[in-house]
């Protein structure tokens, strides 16, 4: 480790560069739209109006139901994901022929662009000629169709599982590599001192694998939350508003009402409630 | 022996179930992408049906030749206007090569400095590039687009790289930075001290043994940038300067009829680039490449 002066300042003049522009000062000034009203349709100068806009999303329903729908999507995202990434790291960690390719096909869905995976389910559980109704119906399991994306009922759990079929890629690979650094020789010490294998796994590999879960799972909530692309794709938040989250909700009073100081709002509140998550998460960190 | 057999019969059957488990998560995994490929080669009779039908009674590039923008005669033209999808690859290659080579040369220097050099607010500074990673890009956009707007570059390509180098440089620093530092500072300073300096050094020395991961990372970037979605639907939604996600999406229809066929071919060739770089990388993201983005 050397002592600089000033060259280690200059090499990271770009980095830091980009860093200020496009997330310090837009954070800066959605803080500060915040109380301004901002309705590009009407007029471009943004009007001071405290916190008028924050009284307004209190009473907003739709912005009430985004936020427990969230609740129902973060939740269901995340324990979806690590059910399935758990699941299939322990399958990939146990020695057969074909290993590699397993593996590899495991995260496959992971680099397939999110818009084809929204289209790709749409098309799964399209209403008349969806591959999940056809072969429901042919194997006598539905009598009758199920729109699966506007029944209240099937809502969530179809998009929670076309989004973990897109997203659990990153916590499977997480897992995985949790896995591998447990050393043998504390399953062969369990193994002698005559422990089941459910056992070995409670006592032992979950506790080891809790550092790489934490991590993995406080940036799962985080990055769900945040997130737009599913649920635009796969429903746009309808029926009606049946299925907004934060996200989304967002995204249409900015660009689509052009709303913009409502929706720095409604943005600045999701922001401070992920804050918690994310200061959890750095002090984690631990940077030599 | 009837001990030996019982083991025999316990081991089979445990291996079984083992298999059985891995056909199963395998096929949830392939079937749902392997649908959209055999929908996309079916005529549109055929994929308007209830039946499930995994190989087509007739196979038809009909729906390919429909994005590439030749319609071809005598095919009812209900959808209307076919898709240039070619534009919007090019749009999206610019963007996507311009990108990662801006996120790497500047990583490569932060990288570099966060890793080999002690300094006053290193830390908060390698700590802000993790923060990075909760900000909700929905939020930061809608100051950006004000500012994007004076600049007059909303529909331009060039805002949309300069937007996409900002969004992936934290993860390639970090990433950069954990490759540098994994290298014995003194392999530089041997070569300094036989009268390289410092720039020749990190030429000759950092950069070439940092390539493997530095590529795997580039082409990381590739894949994030070519499926990205909110920032260029935000920022170019022009079909001159559209990436393919937007022009894709725009295929949705949510009410009336749609030319499935169609969307189906053209989300099999959006989904060919990525796919193509998923092999070479393959190995470094199992390896726990990404992984190197969540610890410390």
């Amino acid at each position: 480790m050397k002592k600089g002066k000033l060259t280690p300042y200059l090499l990271l003049v770009p980095v830091v560069g980009l860093l200020i522009l496009v997330y310090a000062y837009p954070l800066v000034s959605a803080i500060k739209l915040c109380f301004y009203e901002l309705y590009l349709i009407h007029s471009m100068t943004p009007k001071f109006i405290g916190l008028r806009n924050f009284s307004r999303l209190w009473d907003d329903e739709v912005f009430r139901l985004s936020m427990k729908n969230s609740i129902y999507w973060v939740g269901g995202s995340n324990l979806c994901n690590i059910a399935i990434a758990m699941g299939f790291a322990l399958l990939a960690n146990v020695k057969f022929r074909f290993r590699g390719v397993v593996r590899g096909t495991f995260i496959l869905p992971w680099v397939i662009p999110v818009v084809v995976v929204g289209i790709l389910w749409r098309w799964i559980y399209n209403t008349e000629w969806g591959l999940l109704n056809g072969a429901l119906l042919s194997g006598r399991i539905l009598s009758s169709r199920v729109s699966w994306l506007s029944n209240s009922r099937t809502m969530w759990p179809s998009i929670i599982l076309a989004n973990s079929w897109k997203t659990y890629g990153f916590m499977f690979v997480c897992f995985l590599s949790g896995l591998q650094s447990i050393p043998l020789e504390v399953y062969e010490a369990a193994t002698i001192d005559g422990a089941s294998k459910w056992k070995t796994f409670l006592y032992i590999t979950l506790p080891l694998l809790k550092p790489v879960a934490t991590v993995v799972i406080l940036l799962g909530i985080v990055w769900t939350f945040n997130d737009f692309n599913m649920v635009y794709l796969l429903t746009k938040g309808g029926p009606g508003h049946a299925s907004m989250v934060y996200g989304p909700f967002v995204y249409m009073q900015s660009f689509w009402f052009y709303h913009f100081g409502y929706a720095a709002a409604a943005g600045v509140v999701g922001f401070l409630m992920m804050i918690i998550f994310g200061i959890i998460y750095l002090t984690q960190t631990k940077i030599d | 022996m009837q001990t030996y057999h019982l083991k025999w019969k316990r081991e089979f059957l445990a291996k079984s179930i083992f298999y059985g488990l891995i056909i199963i998560a395998l096929l949830w995994v392939v079937v749902p992408f392997l649908w959209l490929v055999v929908s996309s080669l079916k005529p549109a009779s055929d994929i308007m049906r209830t039946e499930i039908r995994w190989i087509p009674k007739r196979i038809t590039i009909d729906n390919y030749l429909w994005t590439f923008g030749i319609e071809k005669a005598g095919t009812p033209s209900a959808h209307g206007q076919t898709l240039n999808i070619l534009v919007y690859l090019r749009n999206t290659l610019i963007i996507v090569l311009v990108t990662c080579v801006i996120s790497i040369m500047f990583s490569l220097l932060g990288g570099y400095s966060l890793a080999r050099f002690r300094f006053v607010g290193r830390t908060s500074i390698a700590l802000s590039l993790l923060a990075t990673q909760f900000f909700p890009v929905i939020l930061i956009l809608i100051p950006w687009y004000i500012l994007m707007g004076k600049f007059h570059l909303i529909d331009s390509l060039w805002g949309l790289i300069l937007t996409f180098s900002a969004v992936t440089v934290p993860f390639s620093t970090w990433m950069m930075r954990g490759f540098i530092s994994t290298i014995s500072p003194d392999l530089e300073e041997c070569a300094m001290t036989d009268g390289c300096g410092r720039i020749g050094a990190f030429f000759r020395i950092t950069v070439p043994l940092t390539l493997p991961g530095l590529v795997a990372v580039m082409l990381w970037i590739c894949v994030i940038v070519w499926n990205a979605f909110l920032i260029p639907l935000v920022l170019c939604n022009t079909p001159r300067t559209k990436t393919v996600s937007v022009a894709l999406s725009e295929l949705i229809v949510f009410h009336g009829p749609a030319n499935w066929g169609g969307i189906m071919a053209a989300s099999v060739i959006t989904s060919l680039f990525p796919m193509i770089i998923f092999m070479f990388i393959q190995k470094y993201m199992i390896g726990g490449m990404t992984v190197g983005a969540v610890k410390g």
